[in-house]
């Protein structure tokens, strides 16, 4: 028996599977690389194809998170507008160090809050309660500017915030909630604006609130964000607070 | 020194070999493999019946032409509606044709012309008025509502006429080639004869001209409990969390989708929110989604209206008008019941309002109570603050707490405003009030009197029942010959004896029948003397 003629055949055979596992490998690795930064070869087709246009980056990651509880010190949907005495300067928001100078002793819990630049306009400065580094989008202080002072705010504020108790779960990556909006939901010739990770529910016009992590996304000329559901993948819209109260509904009840 | 180094590389393209396959198999999970470990569908549980959209889809009312300005309104859920639609449901509307909305005198063709009326309340897409009527496909008609299906004969021409008007009546369409013949429009009207006369001045609103009677009820009720539909909605129970409100509504959500319970369970509204796109929703599948969502979701309780409401939401707001005793139910704040109301946006039910109590299976007991009529409604309807928005007028039952597990449901004269709003005009006259007997709308008084065709003789036979009096439902005023008892339901036969025989207008023909009415021995007294001179009329007539 030529054994090392034996040898040389079994090195070359596994040298082609080693070879033909490795390609494999690395397709798989890339796939998973792309659903989290980057968005599919299939979507960039589909975007062609209606004209959508995707402006900001997709964030690439994708944690496990819970579910939060939370409850309203103030009225849901509707907080009050409070004038400031004394006008600000409207730069201070880029600064976290001058706007709590500024008004920290003026806003309560300022510090709870992150500004959002993009979906704040010149007039009104949006900043949202963060829990855990992100955002709740449900939660938001407002701060109105006119001839670049602030003048007044507006503030949700909320206590108890917690998770859920329950197991964390994986959250979709940015692409494939931008996938499954191109695909289904936006019309052609849609721009994008920002994909963003937070916290968004349901609203109730109840101090306890539930809210799960959800994909926003903004998109040019649509004043109201899309919102993905980060496990469910479901899409929504923002909502007014539902309310038990119906009475002005079309077909309402009768009344006496 | 080579064979040293070929094993070397032998043995590592195995190891490397056997690693990535490692990996490959376990290393690196499928994406999009995502755990679902708390989510569990459970076989959703049945909860009422289902029903079919053929169903739901049925007119308002239909009003009876007599001709001669006299008129007369069926409820839904009667023996002579019921008859007409089924009859109307085999006959085919072909060859439509617009004409403008002031095409024809309306007002004349109401009050000269035997005819009758069809009326769906906000209006039906053709697309599902297909559903329960023959109406030809044309793309004449695809985007209306069709709100009136009017046909009528002309009697001078011995004619008939059959026209679709839109919700805004604005147009008109002629079905010209319809299968209806001049004895179906006899036969239908004399399936209402013996109905209590209406009056109306725009066309719009019927007041019947006496007293209407209609049943109290007192129903005990089931109840679905809201665990049963949270269930039934795949609700997770591990992440579904449960709130008050401030109201004192319950609340349950999973952070999408939400449920509020109010009035100790009996009342939810499930809210679902979507994306909403431009795209506009086809009115017809918004209702084929609503059906088929109650269908798997709560069921169906008794006999239910299907509701395209209102301009402005009009393709993504359904209703159903749920019926009981023929009445449409009127809730009431404090006891909120009768009404199904979906939002549906691209197909997709965002919001679902419901009562869960089920009437059907509980037992009654009825009262007969009386509605007023002629001039004290018509009285109350132009006090009424808000009469210039009054769009409809009709009997309901509005519903009321009445003990432990018990429903009380009262008549009333509800009016339903532009807005969509129902609310109550009058009240039932008070319980056990005696009442001038309704008067009939009459037999056959189609002008061509001279005319005996099939049907009108039909109607005429009809009349010459009430006459001979067979029986205490039919005619008991002028039973009151032989006996004693009147009937308020039976009164109108003896209208139609007057009527028939003496071709008399409605005015006379009350002489009948006026004082024929009572459940009591002294009304029955007083029938006997009012019905007294009509047998005579009767007589001579036939």
């Amino acid at each position: 028996m030529d054994w090392s003629r034996a040898k040389s055949v079994l090195i070359i055979s596994f040298l082609v599977l080693n070879i033909v596992l490795g390609y494999q490998l690395w397709t798989d690795l890339r796939d998973r690389l792309d659903t989290g930064g980057e968005l599919s070869q299939q979507t960039l087709e589909l975007m062609q194809q209606k004209d959508i246009l995707l402006l900001g980056n997709v964030p690439d990651k994708a944690p496990e998170l819970s579910n939060l509880e939370y409850r309203f010190t103030t009225t849901p949907g509707e907080p009050e507008r409070v004038e400031l005495e004394t006008p600000v300067e409207s730069r201070i928001i880029f600064s976290e160090d001058e706007l709590r100078d500024g008004l920290g002793d003026i806003i309560p819990e300022l510090d709870h809050y992150a500004y959002d630049p993009e979906i704040s306009t010149t007039d009104v400065f949006v900043l949202y309660w963060m829990a855990d580094g992100l955002p709740m989008f449900d939660v938001e202080l407002r701060l109105y500017i006119q001839d670049q002072q602030i003048i007044a705010y507006s503030q949700d504020r909320v206590e108890q915030v917690q998770p859920d108790g329950a197991m964390p779960q994986q959250v979709l990556s940015a692409s494939e909630a931008l996938q499954l909006l191109i695909e289904n939901t936006l019309q052609p010739g849609t721009v994008i604006q920002e994909i963003r990770l937070g916290y968004h529910g349901q609203m109730f016009d109840s101090e306890d609130q539930y809210s799960a992590p959800s994909w926003r996304v903004l998109l040019q000329d649509e004043p109201l964000p899309y919102y993905v559901h980060g496990v469910s993948a479901e899409v929504s819209t923002e909502t007014e607070p539902t309310s038990g109260d119906t009475e002005q509904d079309p077909m309402g009840e009768g009344r006496q | 020194m080579m064979e040293k180094a070929k094993t070397g590389a032998l043995a590592l393209l195995v190891a490397l070999s056997l690693l990535q396959s490692y990996f490959l198999a376990y290393s690196f999970p499928s994406l999009g493999a995502r755990e679902s470990s708390e989510m569990s569908y459970v076989p959703t549980e049945k909860m009422g019946p289902e029903e079919r959209i053929e169903n739901l889809l049925f007119p308002e009312n239909m009003v009876l032409h007599f001709g001669g300005d006299r008129h007369t309104v069926l409820y839904p859920d009667t023996v002579a509606y019921n008859q007409i639609w089924e009859k109307l449901q085999s006959r085919e509307f072909r060859g439509f044709q617009r004409i403008g909305g002031q095409a024809q005198d309306w007002e004349q063709v109401r009050s000269r012309y035997g005819g009758i009326e069809l009326r769906f309340g906000y209006g039906v897409p053709p697309e599902l008025l297909r559903k329960v009527l023959r109406l030809e496909e044309d793309m004449l008609l695809m985007e209306e509502r069709i709100a009136r299906i009017w046909i009528y004969r002309i009697a001078e021409l011995d004619q008939i006429r059959v026209y679709l008007f839109s919700a805004d009546g604005q147009t008109v369409y002629e079905s010209r080639r319809a299968d209806i013949t001049v004895s179906d429009i006899h036969e239908y009207i004399s399936f209402g004869a013996r109905q209590p006369m209406y009056r109306t001045t725009d066309g719009n609103l019927y007041l019947p001209e006496q007293p209407l009677e209609a049943m109290e009820a007192t129903a005990t009720y089931d109840m679905y409990t809201p665990d049963q539909l949270l269930r039934n909605l795949n609700f997770d129970a591990g992440a579904t969390k449960s709130f008050k409100d401030r109201s004192g509504t319950q609340i349950y959500t999973d952070s999408k989708r939400g449920l509020q319970v109010e009035q100790d369970g009996r009342w939810v509204r499930f809210t679902n929110p979507v994306a909403v796109t431009d795209s506009a929703t086809q009115p017809s599948d918004s209702a084929y989604t609503a059906v088929s969502f109650v269908n798997s979701h709560g069921g169906w309780d008794g006999l239910h209206r299907l509701v395209l409401a209102g301009s402005t939401e009009y393709g993504r707001s359904v209703l159903f008008q749920q019926y009981y005793l023929s009445r449409p139910l009127l809730s009431a704040p404090l006891f909120r019941i009768g009404a199904m109301r979906l939002t549906v946006q691209q197909g997709v039910v965002t919001d679902y309002e419901r009562s869960l109590v089920t009437l059907s299976g509980g037992a009654a007991e009825h009262t007969v109570r009386y509605l007023p009529g002629g001039d004290e409604l018509a009285g109350r309807l132009a006090q009424y603050e808000r009469r210039f928005e009054v769009e409809a007028l009709y009997p309901a039952l509005r519903t009321s707490q009445a003990g432990d597990m018990r429903v009380r449901l009262t008549p009333v004269w509800a009016v339903r405003l532009r807005d969509g709003t129902q609310e109550t005009l009058a009240s039932a006259l008070p319980a056990g009030m005696e009442v001038e007997p309704a008067q009939a709308a009459g037999a056959d008084k189609l002008p061509t009197g001279g005319e005996q065709d099939e049907a009108g003789g039909g109607a005429q036979d009809g009349a010459q029942d009430g006459a001979s009096a067979d029986g205490p439902d039919e005619a008991s005023g002028v039973d009151a010959e032989g006996g004693e008892t009147g009937d308020a339901s039976g009164t109108g036969g003896a209208d139609d004896a007057a009527d028939g025989a003496s071709g008399a207008d409605a005015d006379s023909a009350a002489s009948g029948g006026a004082n024929a009415e009572g459940a009591d021995d002294s009304a029955g007294r007083e029938a006997a003397d009012g019905a007294d001179g009509t047998p005579a009329d009767a007589n001579s007539g036939a």
